[in-house]
């Protein structure tokens, strides 16, 4: 009897505890996230500007709207298709990049300095440096092009390349920091696995892709999701490099919602853009669970 | 690995064989090292540009064909930049807020991390899962809602009890670093590394009647010293490069941060690319030197860290 | 236990104390004095205030903070420029008087939208018996809305095509009398055209020296439409389509009505600028223009000052010319008229002119009505001091106008001397007359911006054609004026 109540008291001093360190964490959710992802949902079923004066109740009006707006579908698919092209992309590059650098030789701590680089700039500065080397006439690229023979490329100013420009920018800034986590996932591998493999005449090639990436496939997993999350959300470079343009091809949902949240003409769109931030977040929840989906069938 | 066992040949065939395996290695290693290179070389050429277009003299900018020196060095879009800028005020308040946000992320975090992995309180693990689902919300949901919670802050800048009366946090650095002043990301990292900790060390502890915080703090934090570390320099690259939020909730020309001051050479209709340059540069500067001091540690901290769940 | 609760929180009040103090503002700072007089601050857009207009502008208040009438106010003037001007303005009159500016340079065409913060003139108008009249009307009506007047307009900014003259020269020093380019004629679309195809070097199909630039054509959709004496928007409050594009559905209506018709035929003119291969991409800037490498471009009268840094110096500006042009044979089957002439719908065909943009002087108010101090009460009445002088003495305006080296919208002062020498400003004032406003109504600046411009860009990139993008900047256009005005 003795010991089981001082066990029980044990337990709840434990909990009080418990509570009292997660507390400070907690009530900063509750008060930076919660409360204003509940804001934002009543927001959503009203007509009104950022002052929240006029107040209109419109039920689910926003929400259709939202249905209709070929603008947001617009920058739906925008980012649907970054998505596309610069998480595999991504990925593939920062796991290779990562492979190269895993090496003994001398200077690939140097190498692996460089290819992070790009990561530690802020995506500002090195949209700002990339816009420069864009320039269609003084730019580096162009006159690089020009000088082996092949004709000046639009990158940023025409629809049909201006995403793929901003991928690859966006690319060159992400690969360096995936570039380590995959390193350091290589690093745990243990080297029997290799040895065996190699006892077994298993050539480089057949080891990366028998051995290596099964076995940082959770690495992967990981990877693939913050990529994906942080893929939809691209604002910055889109802010600095082309305001959603040419012809609205760079315009991304986030971008769209900041424009009508705060944006210069905001207007009396506050509740609108709750309602589209909402659909974004569905959207998103829809694919990560996808991914999830397909990467569970096949590590199967 | 290497196979650095090679016996020595002792026959002409064996010595054949053994100079073709050299030769082969040889050869696949000046593969290697020319890949590396070209990798290297696209990593770094935009910075190289960046560099040499900020020293370049302005007229030399526009001017075809492009030339990979400048003619001389010159130092006025430097200049140019500090004239225009508040440059100090703003590399200041980028500091002050990336490292008070740095504080509070890595003590607060650590902390909770801590209850999350070792206390096992009742229904840690539903908070924690309610907590990690919240990082799938793009920020752009709370975006309005959270400058109404910042600007009718109880108490703050001239505030009541009911947020009325001032203006909050508003055009306040506070408004900056107290939304991601404790991310889940950090909570999520710093258990995994808390997690691959034996708990035998907390129950002796205990037993011994120490106090809870005493164990975190004494015990098991040194042993996260390298996720901290690692954790940090993702907070602090987040916090310095944070833009879009500081844009809408900071107003005055002395609370701005360094990552608005692109702005300032850049209108709709003028792209000074100068200055520029010279500016996106001064902003890389402090987190490189950063990187460089802690990197030793980085890639360790993520092969112990967060990454395997 | 006691103790991790008060280590918690503790070193959470010190950060949150420590955030607190560093740029913490308290309520007492709103008023401040410098050598005894109230600080009234002025905030600028950025675009306005690019780098050299800045200087001018600096250069302006430091004489005008100096002279009798500012002193006797008791007031000194500074300067600010905003880089995002009416979201900074937006939040800070939603956090009241003290984060506010007491004077804004606004840009007029976004008056209807952003009502809510601006404070209505028309009592100390009345109060004071402002002679509005001298204004410019198409400018000073600009900041009208429903009857209230938001503002008194600063600076009359008409939009044009600027030409370099050297290349024009070079090009008439080598072309036969009938051939030679006179800038003074080019009064109409098909000169345009022509004058553009003369002024352009081509290597294979590549340009190598533009014309006419065109890549920025989608910013000047509203002026051309303007020379062929249409409109974009139905502003007839009595009509039925108030607020909405004056663009009637399908090619039916398209062809049988004036306005639709016009929206029609300058979107098949700048396609018809597109395909002619005019311009290289990367002759877009002004960068291209000011080195020689586009001999045509768009711009507005602050343009030369943008231009001071390059060599070129022989420019003129003219206003956009007139339409002549129709495309109700086809897209490709243009038709000359007589710009002169009235059309079967009883519109004039075409007429020089363009685009007015401009700025004003504003007094934003907080957004919520508990928040106007008396404090704040007194800031205004001493910024409505500083406008009325600003712009109703003289002296002031021509002062201002002399450093800034713009147009005025007093149009009673036009005929001074400043006005008259030579260069852009007048060789402009002459069609001012012929200039017109952008729409004043809600919503008009993202229509523009975000439904107008994308879809011309698309047209240019060649991947629709005039129909598509006519349907598209109605129904697209339609659904976005009528949700920004509450309509629905």
């Amino acid at each position: 009897m003795v010991s089981s109540r001082k066990k029980l008291s044990m337990k709840a001093q434990r909990n009080i505890v418990g509570y009292i360190f997660v507390a400070p964490a907690l009530l900063f959710f509750v008060i930076f996230v919660l409360i204003p992802l509940v804001l934002s949902l009543v927001l959503s079923f009203f007509q009104t500007d950022m002052f929240f004066m006029d107040m209109e109740f419109i039920r689910l009006d926003n929400f259709k709207r939202v249905f209709q707006d070929s603008l947001f579908w617009r920058s739906i698919v925008n980012i649907l298709l970054y998505t596309l092209m610069a998480v595999p992309l991504n990925v593939i590059c920062s796991l290779v990049l990562a492979s190269l650098v895993n090496t003994r030789l001398s200077g690939a701590k140097v190498f692996r300095v460089l290819f992070y680089l790009p990561s530690i700039t802020s995506s500002v500065a090195a949209s700002t440096v990339w816009l420069w080397l864009m320039n269609p006439s003084y730019g580096l690229l162009n006159n690089i092009l020009n000088a082996i023979g092949l004709p000046s490329a639009t990158w940023l100013s025409h629809s049909k390349t201006a995403l793929a420009s901003v991928t690859l920018i966006t690319v060159w800034q992400g690969v360096g920091s995936n570039m380590i986590i995959f390193l350091a996932a290589l690093q745990n591998m243990p080297a029997q696995v290799y040895e065996a493999a190699k006892l077994d005449g298993a050539g480089p090639i057949t080891v990366f892709f028998r051995m290596t990436v099964p076995l940082i496939a959770p690495t992967m997993y990981f990877i693939l999701t913050m990529t994906l999350i942080g893929a939809f959300q691209l604002y910055d470079q889109v802010y600095v490099l082309t305001s959603g343009g040419p012809a609205n091809s760079t315009l991304t949902p986030v971008y769209l919602i900041w424009q009508n949240s705060f944006g210069d003409n905001a207007g009396p769109q506050a509740g609108y853009a709750a309602a589209q931030s909402f659909v974004l977040f569905v959207i998103i929840m829809l694919v990560t669970v996808l991914v999830r989906r397909f990467d569970r069938d096949n590590s199967k | 690995m290497e196979n650095t066992k090679i016996l020595a040949p002792s026959s002409p065939e064996a010595k054949r064989e053994h100079r073709r395996k050299l030769g082969k290695k040889i050869a696949s290693r000046a593969l290697l090292y020319i890949v590396l290179i070209l990798c290297a070389l696209v990593m770094v050429l935009p910075f190289y540009w960046s560099i040499i277009t900020s020293f370049r003299p302005k007229e030399e900018i526009l001017k075809l064909p492009v030339t990979w020196f400048p003619s001389r060095f010159t130092l006025e879009h430097y200049a140019y930049v500090f004239e225009t800028i508040p440059f100090w005020e703003m590399l200041g308040n980028s500091l002050f807020t990336t490292c008070v946000g740095l504080f509070t992320n890595l003590f607060f975090g650590s902390l909770a991390a801590y209850a999350f992995s070792k206390i096992r309180f009742t229904g840690h693990k539903v908070i924690f899962n309610i907590l990690l689902s919240s990082m799938m919300i793009p920020g752009v949901i709370t975006l309005i809602p959270t400058f109404f919670v910042l600007l009718r802050f109880p108490l703050a800048g001239g505030n009541n009890l009911f947020g009325q009366g001032g203006i909050g946090f508003y055009d306040n650095l506070a408004a900056v670093i107290l939304p991601g002043a404790i991310g889940v990301y950090g909570i999520f990292f710093m258990r995994q590394f808390f997690a691959s900790l034996p708990d035998d060390m907390a129950e002796s502890a205990r037993m011994d009647g120490a106090n809870e915080f005493i164990i975190y703090f004494r015990i098991y934090l040194p042993l996260v010293v390298p996720g901290l570390l690692t954790l940090g320099i993702f907070t602090f690259q987040s916090g310095w490069n944070n833009f879009m939020w500081p844009n809408i909730v900071l107003q005055s020309p002395e609370n701005q941060l360094l990552t608005m001051a692109f702005k300032f050479f850049k209108t709709p209709t003028q792209v000074d690319y100068g200055p520029l340059m010279a500016v996106s540069l001064l902003m890389s500067v402090p987190i490189l030197i950063l990187y460089i001091f802690m990197q030793r540690y980085f890639v360790q901290g993520v092969a112990l860290g967060g990454v395997k769940d | 236990m006691k103790k991790q609760l008060i280590s918690a929180v503790l070193s959470l009040a010190v950060v949150t104390g420590l955030c607190a103090c560093k740029g913490g503002a308290t309520a007492n700072d709103y008023s401040q004095y410098e050598d005894g007089r109230l600080v009234l601050n002025i905030w600028a857009p950025d675009q306005y205030a690019g780098s050299a207009v800045k200087q001018k502008f600096q250069g302006f208040l430091d004489k005008f903070n100096e002279t009798d009438e500012i002193k006797e106010l008791g007031v000194k003037l500074k300067f600010q420029a905003m880089t995002q001007l009416p979201t900074s303005l937006r939040t800070a009159c939603m956090s009241g008087p003290q984060k506010m500016p007491d004077i804004v340079i606004w840009d007029r065409f976004a008056t209807p939208s952003n009502t809510s913060y601006l404070l209505p003139f028309d009592d100390m108008i009345a109060e004071d018996n402002v002679d509005t009249s001298k204004f410019f009307e198409e400018a000073y009506s600009e900041l009208t809305v429903d009857g209230q007047q938001y503002g008194l307009p600063l600076d009359a900014d008409p939009w044009g095509i600027y030409i370099n003259m050297d290349l024009v020269d070079a090009y008439n020093a080598t072309a036969a009398d009938a051939d030679k380019i006179d800038v003074d004629g080019l009064n109409t679309w098909t000169e345009l055209l022509e004058t553009a195809e003369k002024l352009t070097v081509r290597d294979g199909s590549t340009v190598t020296r533009s014309g006419l630039n065109t890549t920025s054509a989608d910013g000047q959709f509203f002026s051309f439409i303007y020379t062929g004496t249409g409109e974009l928007i139905d502003t007839d409050k009595d009509s039925e389509t108030y607020g909405d594009t004056v663009m009637k559905e399908g090619a039916s209506g398209m062809m049988n009505d004036g306005q639709s018709l016009r929206v029609y035929d300058t979107l098949a003119f700048f396609q018809e600028l597109y395909t002619k291969n005019l311009c290289n991409t990367g002759h877009g800037g002004t960068d291209a223009f000011g080195n020689g490498l586009c001999a045509m471009t768009y711009g507005s009268i602050y343009f030369p000052q943008e231009l001071s840094g390059y060599a070129l110096k022989n420019y003129k500006m003219i206003p956009y010319p007139a339409r002549d042009r129709t495309y109700l044979q086809g897209e490709n089957n243009a038709e000359v008229l007589d710009p002169e002439a009235e059309d079967k719908f009883g519109m004039q065909n075409g007429q020089v002119g363009g685009m007015l943009g401009g700025y004003g002087l504003t007094i934003p108010q907080p957004v919520y009505k508990s928040m106007q101090t008396e404090e704040w009460q007194s800031h205004v009445d001493k910024a409505w001091e500083v406008i009325k002088l600003w712009l109703m003495n003289d002296e002031m305006n021509e002062l201002y106008f002399t450093e800034n080296e713009a147009i005025t919208c007093r149009q009673d002062l036009w005929t001074n001397d400043f006005y008259s020498q030579d260069g852009v400003i007048k060789d402009i004032i002459p069609y001012l007359q012929n200039y017109k406003m952008r729409p004043g109504v809600a919503g008009y600046e993202t229509f523009e911006s975000s439904v107008v411009r994308s879809e011309i860009q698309a047209l240019r990139e060649g991947s629709q054609t005039v129909l598509t993008t006519y349907g598209d900047i109605r129904s697209q256009g339609n659904t976005l004026l009528r949700q920004a005005q509450g309509r629905s």
